[in-house]
């Protein structure tokens, strides 16, 4: 699964339990979830709290959805 | 109430998550005036969000749009003062007492490694002010005080200046 955030301007504990929640899920059935388009705040945020080394994120959704398509492919 | 010497706001709102993004535009913009950097701002942005989402969900329990019989209306108060030294922020409510002897308080280390949420919101604001009070008055009103020192962050920010 990949989420394009290009358009959040803010995320609470809440949406963060979503995405922990979600990525656990997706992990129990060997998929995963990666962040993409992150806003330099949103981004400091998640690396502020340890986020960015349980949640894979990336520049772009390109670069997120071909990150899938490379470990399909290895 | 906190005792601070320097400019004071206070902002009432329904206690209703949909007003939150008033709550942080006026946090936010009060915490870069005050002179706390971008992520600093935010971070205090962040624990008040928390702390005023703690009030509506646990304190009066309300999840979605809340609906108060007429005259019953229910609110949430946020005291803010700032001076050259720090921001405080104080949320005062009149909802259900949170029983702080029954909180144990979990790392974000720990969080991340169980890839849990519970009890996120109370763990960041935590992480994010420097101090954090909470008391029930004689009158039964919650009072949630938070203190983020900015006199550290100028010193932080010139020894990382330094360092660069």
């Amino acid at each position: 699964m990949v989420v394009n955030m290009e358009k959040l301007s803010y995320i609470s504990s809440a949406g963060l339990g979503v995405l922990m929640s979600t990525a656990k899920k997706l992990r129990i059935n060997n998929g995963d979830i990666k962040l993409a388009n992150l806003s330099t705040k949103i981004y400091g945020i998640l690396e502020l709290l340890g986020f960015t080394t349980v949640l894979e994120t990336y520049k772009s959704e390109e670069e997120a959805v071909n990150s899938f398509v490379q470990k399909v492919k290895a | 109430m906190i005792a601070c010497k320097g400019t004071r706001i206070n902002l009432t709102i329904p206690v209703d998550k949909f007003f939150l993004g008033v709550v942080r535009s006026i946090v936010i913009e009060l915490a870069e005036q005050c002179g706390f950097m971008d992520m600093e701002a935010g971070k205090i942005e962040m624990a008040v969000d928390e702390a005023c989402a703690n009030v509506i969900e646990h304190s009066y329990h309300i999840t979605g749009r809340p609906q108060f019989p007429k005259g019953k209306e229910k609110n949430i108060t946020i005291h803010i003062f700032y001076n050259e030294k720090k921001m405080a922020v104080e949320i005062e409510d009149k909802g259900e007492r949170f029983d702080y002897t029954k909180y144990e308080q979990v790392s974000l280390k720990k969080h991340l490694k169980n890839m849990n949420a519970r009890g996120l919101g109370l763990c960041i604001i935590h992480s994010f002010m420097d101090k954090v009070e909470y008391i029930t008055d004689s009158e039964g009103c919650n009072h949630l005080t938070m203190i983020k020192f900015i006199e550290d962050r100028k010193q932080e920010a010139e020894k990382q200046r330094s360092r660069d």
